[in-house]
């Protein structure tokens, strides 16, 4: 078994790329799905598609990296979404960018076949699956890094000698370090403290117009969203809640108890019914700050699938075309030129948002069944669409989100960054993908993964 | 006794009537510029959050402009008599519509224009996104025209001689980095969150009662130093660029920022607000301009952050400065300035928010032009080497209810930018308006003819910012055509 | 205020087998096919196909820089260039405002009013909340805090443990000590070869750092007890030790 390398063809030359291509061609967002079709293993097409840039320069103009070059050169003459599967198979044993590493290599490390300084030359580590943690593992580092992250503060002299001044054995250290991490797990520190700030990029609060508001405007209270969030995050509870809540949270005592129903009348409470309801991505909050006074709720969908499936449209992520595709229903000129590359995903996944309603007084974040009609002068109630699949309502939408590889991937990325402050390197892919891959067989509960994710190389790894 | 930023503000606002400084310090340029020979240059990036419309601005459409009364009673235009030419303007703008209440400004549009007409360019543009915080970092990263970075991580990566090259006051998309991990880490942004106490996180122990003296203080740097050679931690993790940058901060930054004395320069807080004596601190020597330029510097987060952001430039701290208004309502001891969410008070009331924003951030441009005008720098002024980008998320739906004259905006994509600064061909407004759409339109970048057919993007702005500012990068856009 | 906006605040109350895994590194592991075809060998080697040489060597790399001590595979060669060579990942983590803060408290014993104030009056953890490493969500819409530290960071740290240093000496000068036991802050002058010296250096490398110095360590931060006073003397090898980049990462 040998490790083909080094370039078997000459690689276009990327200028060509751009000066030729550019008037005739233009950038595909069918792109990365049909690609994850056919390498739906790699790690860019596990639980995310493919980023634009594994081709791209640029989509806009559109400019084409070498490895974009090469694909673009090989399309038969069927066309792009038919015939890509060809040139993407044609070209696997090109080195592209002369990086010294295949295309095909390049896409199963996860590292760019179109760029030469990315590129990972270099042997993965071998570990072994039996072992309680990996060999280089160092108990008191996991225990430090543990502490600090979830207690909040670091161990003393007294509490490290009591872990490991008696010298045990590694299966005690592991013990203990998960004994600590359940305590720190269940402290003020983590759930009360720490947490929150894991769910400010996904709730986005405004003080000025929020809870906090110091001139008396509000247009929801976001105080529900956090305690939603932390309620979620803990007690062993099924991580797929934040999309598919159908209750709220409230707080008595220091306890964090769920309620059903509608909660309070117009602006500060949640006047949603429980059908209608879809976790974090429907309470009055989420809808106010996202759709505003939008009449198609792009940006609401939109930060649902940045916030919870970790897909940043705005970025060309996660782009998933529906055919035909964007309509442009509200006629905002969507269909046109470069938008319609993010708006044919992005359209068809906010369709089912627009019964919601955004900062509307008393009625913020209420449902109607007519709302589309009287907002959007053209609505021809169109199919709503999310990672493909046609769904009917919000809640399905999020039901098929929370079920999803990017749905598990993004939460425990979400941890994973949170611990190490950075995503996993090329030789830790493997470790990571594995990490969140084992979720449902964690019950999909935070508290676990992160039980999982301390024992990591990557978390305790000597490096 | 502990108190919050707003309480400290309320409990001694009253004291803040009058000033006086003691003995100024002296000021000591320092080099701007990347090349020896490169001109200083300074760009202030002034973020006008959530959605400043140019033709609420300086771009103003009349109603008779428009071809039919019943279509212009569906736009938002203005009456002839709020539109105002100041003499030998190119340029017009919308006037101090006297708006009363709970949302005002004291500022007319005018008094801006006929101040700087000459120097002010309008250029069209047509953004990407209508969601805030994404709008707002392609307003300053050219929809990653140059790699992902910002105009203002560019422009200190040239003109990079500054102890902080690159200070950032604003807040969302506008202080967002930008995407370029090959940026060198001496042109990332210095976040400042509160300017009134920015100069205190200059000095490592001044001002802390009881803190050793100087001499004493450098002996335990040196021991820390010291011990970092020796321990376990720093021979195990000698590889760490994150322990790497902490010593090289504490080894080079530090000293410097130190040496300046900028807790003494920039230190905004008068000693009528507080007494900084027992501290050992003193204001700044330029507190008095300052304060002669915006009346409510203390008060007014907004004129406050106009105000250091003149320091830093004016110290040579920075040769790139943003600041703006925030979503945040700001308070002041005089109520509400401003609007709430800024712009974007637009989706409640369109007029009252752009009319009342643009005066409350022209204001503050104001103010820091003056002050730019009055410090020497070579032969004429620091002006003469800057630029103001009032950089914006996008623009707003010109449409309204038939007749009515309060009303709510959506995001529009269609905007213009306002840039101000002698190095542009001044006194001109670039591209077209169809006065039936009131949609900007551009201009070929050849000619300087309006062409309806042509839009200009978020990153022409940025070639034409960076073009001024003498930065250059592969694949920008030739803007020659507008520099003077 | 007007129309839709309008609101109050009335409504607010104010295990998965550990195997799957291996197996699955192992599976994924990229790329190191037979000549036959494009699929994953899904092998035993746990090592990549990657060019064997460095990512400017361009194409024909054949290599010859196999590293079967980094695999655990069957023997064949595998050409890739050792992993021990692999660039690594940031080892360290930054412990930003709430870690940095707590420790500082916790090794002195000091409630959060006490740790440290600017001017008398501002919390130093408002003060100092971006350049410590916290975000600010709510006024400045930072959902995320920043990556690294900024310029003014090591300044920050250092006005936080200098004024929680100044205070710590305070308070045990000035009743019954919590943390400077081991030297008389009210007393003489100290030489750096005092036994009680070292002693308090321990003290503070266990309070601070949570293990003992090394003798070099003690015989650096013990020098700053000559020609000081025994307050000056802990209050800067507090400081000294408080600030080191060990203090800072974890």
């Amino acid at each position: 078994m040998l490790c083909r390398t080094g370039s078997l063809g000459a690689t276009i030359p990327l200028v060509l790329a751009g000066s030729i291509f550019a008037e005739t061609a233009h950038a595909r967002p069918t792109g990365p799905s049909l690609a994850c079709q056919t390498y739906g293993e790699i790690p860019e097409c596990r639980g995310r598609l493919l980023d634009c840039a594994t081709c791209h320069d640029s989509t806009w103009p559109p400019t084409w990296n070498a490895y974009g070059a090469a694909v673009y050169g090989a399309l038969p003459d069927e066309g792009f979404d038919a015939g890509l599967v060809e040139a993407l198979l044609a070209v696997e044993e090109q080195d592209s960018d002369g990086d010294g590493v295949l295309n095909i290599d390049e896409l199963a490390l996860g590292t760019n076949p179109g760029r030469d300084e990315d590129a990972w030359p270099w042997c993965l580590p071998s570990l072994d699956p039996d072992a309680l943690v990996p060999v280089d593992y160092d108990f008191r580092r996991a225990l430090q890094r543990s502490m600090v992250l979830y207690c909040g503060r670091s161990p003393t002299w007294d509490e490290l000698d009591a872990f490991d001044g008696d010298d045990p054995e590694p299966a005690t250290l592991h013990e203990r370090v998960h004994t600590q991490l359940d305590e720190c797990l269940a402290s003020d520190y983590w759930q009360v403290q720490a947490l929150p700030r894991l769910a400010d990029p996904l709730i986005t609060p405004i003080a000025s117009v929020g809870a906090d508001t110091t001139i008396g405007i509000t247009i929801a209270d976001y105080e529900w969203d956090y305690r939603l969030f932390r309620y979620i995050m803990t007690g062993d509870r099924d991580v797929r809640d934040l999309l598919r809540a159908d209750y709220h949270v409230i707080e008595q005592n220091g306890a964090l108890t769920p309620v059903q129903g509608v909660q309070g009348g117009g602006v500060g409470g949640q006047p949603l019914a429980p059908q209608y309801r879809a976790g974090m991505i429907t309470t009055q909050w989420f809808l106010a700050r996202n759709t505003m006074f939008s009449g198609l709720p792009r940006t609401t969908a939109a930060q649902a699938y940045r916030a919870y499936l970790g897909q940043d449209i705005a970025q060309q992520q996660g782009l998933w075309p529906v055919t035909g595709e964007p309509v442009d229903v509200d006629a905002s000129g969507v269909a046109e030129g470069e938008c319609a590359s993010c708006h044919s995903t992005l359209d068809p996944l906010s369709y089912a948002f627009a019964y919601y309603e955004g900062i509307a007084g008393p009625s913020t974040g209420t449902w109607r069944a007519n709302r589309p009609q009287n907002e959007i002068p053209g609505w021809s109630d169109d199919q709503t669409f999310i990672l493909g699949q046609a769904v009917d309502d919000v809640p399905t939408w999020a039901d098929t989100a929370a079920n999803s590889d990017m749905f598990a991937r993004n939460v425990v990325a979400m941890l994973y960054q949170h611990a190490l402050g950075r995503g996993p390197a090329v030789d830790e892919q493997a470790e990571f993908d594995a990490l969140w891959q084992s979720l449902p067989d964690e019950q999909w509960q935070a508290e676990r993964m992160i039980h999982r994710l301390v024992d990591t190389r990557a978390f305790g790894g000597d490096r | 006794m502990s108190l919050t930023r707003r309480g400290f503000l309320r409990s001694t606002a009253a004291a803040a009537t009058t000033l006086s400084l003691p003995g100024g310090l002296e000021i000591v340029p320092r080099a701007h510029a990347g090349g020896a020979g490169d001109p200083p240059r300074f760009l202030f990036v002034v973020a006008a959050s959530g959605g400043a419309n140019i033709v609420d601005g300086f771009w103003p459409v009349a109603q008779s402009e428009v071809s039919s009364a019943a279509l212009a009673d569906t736009l938002t235009v203005f009456p002839d008599a709020v539109i105002a030419q100041p003499a030998g303007s190119n340029l017009r703008c919308v006037t101090n519509l006297g708006i009363t209440g709970l949302f005002t400004t004291d500022y007319d549009l005018n008094t801006f224009l006929t101040k700087y007409y000459q120097d002010m360019v309008v250029v069209p543009v047509e953004n990407t996104s209508v969601n805030h915080a994404i709008a707002q970092k392609r307003a300053i990263n050219g929809a990653g025209i140059n790699r992902g970075r910002t105009l203002m991580e560019a422009m200190a990566t040239v003109h990079d001689g500054g102890l902080l090259p690159n200070c950032n006051l604003a807040t969302g998309g506008f202080i967002e980095p930008g995407d370029d991990e090959s940026l060198p880490a001496r042109a990332r942004a210095e976040l400042i969150a509160d300017p009134l106490t920015f100069a205190v996180g200059t000095h490592g122990t001044r001002g802390l009662p009881g803190a050793p003296g100087e001499a004493l203080v450098q002996r335990a740097r040196a021991a820390r130093a010291e011990l970092e050679g020796a321990s376990a931690h720093g021979q195990r993790y000698g590889h760490s660029a994150l322990r790497q940058r902490l010593l090289d901060l504490q080894a080079d930054t530090v000293p410097a920022l130190e040496a300046a004395d900028l807790i003494t320069s920039l230190m905004i807080v008068p000693e009528e607000l507080i007494d900084l004596a027992p501290f050992g601190l003193q204001p700044s020597p330029l507190l008095d301009e300052l304060q002669a330029v915006f009346p409510r510097l203390l008060t007014d987060p907004l004129q406050m952050q106009a105000g250091l952001s003149f320091l830093l430039a004016r110290y040579g701290v920075a040769s790139a400065v943003t600041f703006g208004a925030r979503f945040t309502p700001e308070t002041s001891a005089d109520g509400l300035e401003g609007t709430p969410l800024a712009f974007d008070f637009s989706h409640t009331d369109h007029v009252v928010a752009q009319n009342v924003m643009w005066g409350r951030m022209m204001n503050a441009v104001d103010g820091l032009i003056t002050l730019l005008q009055g410090a020497p720098m070579g032969e004429g002024t620091m002006w003469d080497h800057s630029l103001v980008y009032v950089a914006t998320d996008f623009g707003r739906t010109r449409q309204r209810p038939a007749g009515q004259g309060s009303f709510g905006t959506g995001h529009h994509l269609n905007n213009g930018a306002l840039l101000v600064s002698p190095l542009l061909d001044g006194n001109r407004v670039w591209g077209g308006i169809d006065p039936d759409t009131l949609l900007t339109y551009g201009f070929d970048l050849r000619t300087g003819d309006p062409d309806p057919g042509i839009l200009l993007r978020e990153g022409h702005i940025y070639s034409l910012v960076c073009q001024a500012m003498g930065v250059s990068f592969d694949g920008q856009h030739d803007m020659s055509l507008l520099l003077a | 205020m007007t129309g839709s906006m309008t609101g109050s605040m009335d409504g607010r109350a104010t295990t998965f087998t550990a195997a799957l895994a291996w197996v699955s590194l192992l599976l994924l592991a990229p790329a190191c096919r037979d000549d036959g075809g494009p699929q994953a060998d899904g092998g035993s080697s746990g090592t990549t196909s990657a060019a064997p040489s460095g990512p400017s060597d361009s194409a024909d790399s054949t290599g010859s820089t196999a590293d079967t001590g980094d695999s655990s595979d069957d023997g064949e060669p595998a050409e890739c260039a050792p992993a021990s060579e692999a660039p690594v990942p940031e080892p360290l983590l930054w412990k930003r405002l709430d870690g940095f803060e707590a420790d500082l408290r916790q090794a002195l014993v000091l409630t959060p009013a006490e740790v440290c104030t600017e001017v008398g009056v501002l919390p130093c953890r408002d003060v100092h909340r971006l350049p410590l490493g916290a975000n600010e969500a709510f006024n400045l819409n930072l959902y995320r805090p920043v990556a690294e530290p900024l310029a003014t960071t090591p300044i920050a740290m250092e006005r936080m443990v200098m004024a929680a240093c100044i205070r710590r000496v305070a308070l045990d000068a000035g009743g019954a000590p919590e943390v400077f036991t081991a030297i008389d802050l009210n007393g003489p002058g100290l030489d750096p070869s005092d036994e009680a010296v070292e002693e308090q250096i321990s003290l503070l490398y266990r309070r601070l750092l949570s293990r003992e110095p090394t003798s070099e360590e003690v015989e650096i931060i013990a020098a700053l007890a000559q020609d000081t006073t025994p307050q000056q003397f802990g209050t800067l090898a507090c400081f000294a030790i408080g600030t080191t980049t060990e203090a800072a990462t974890f």
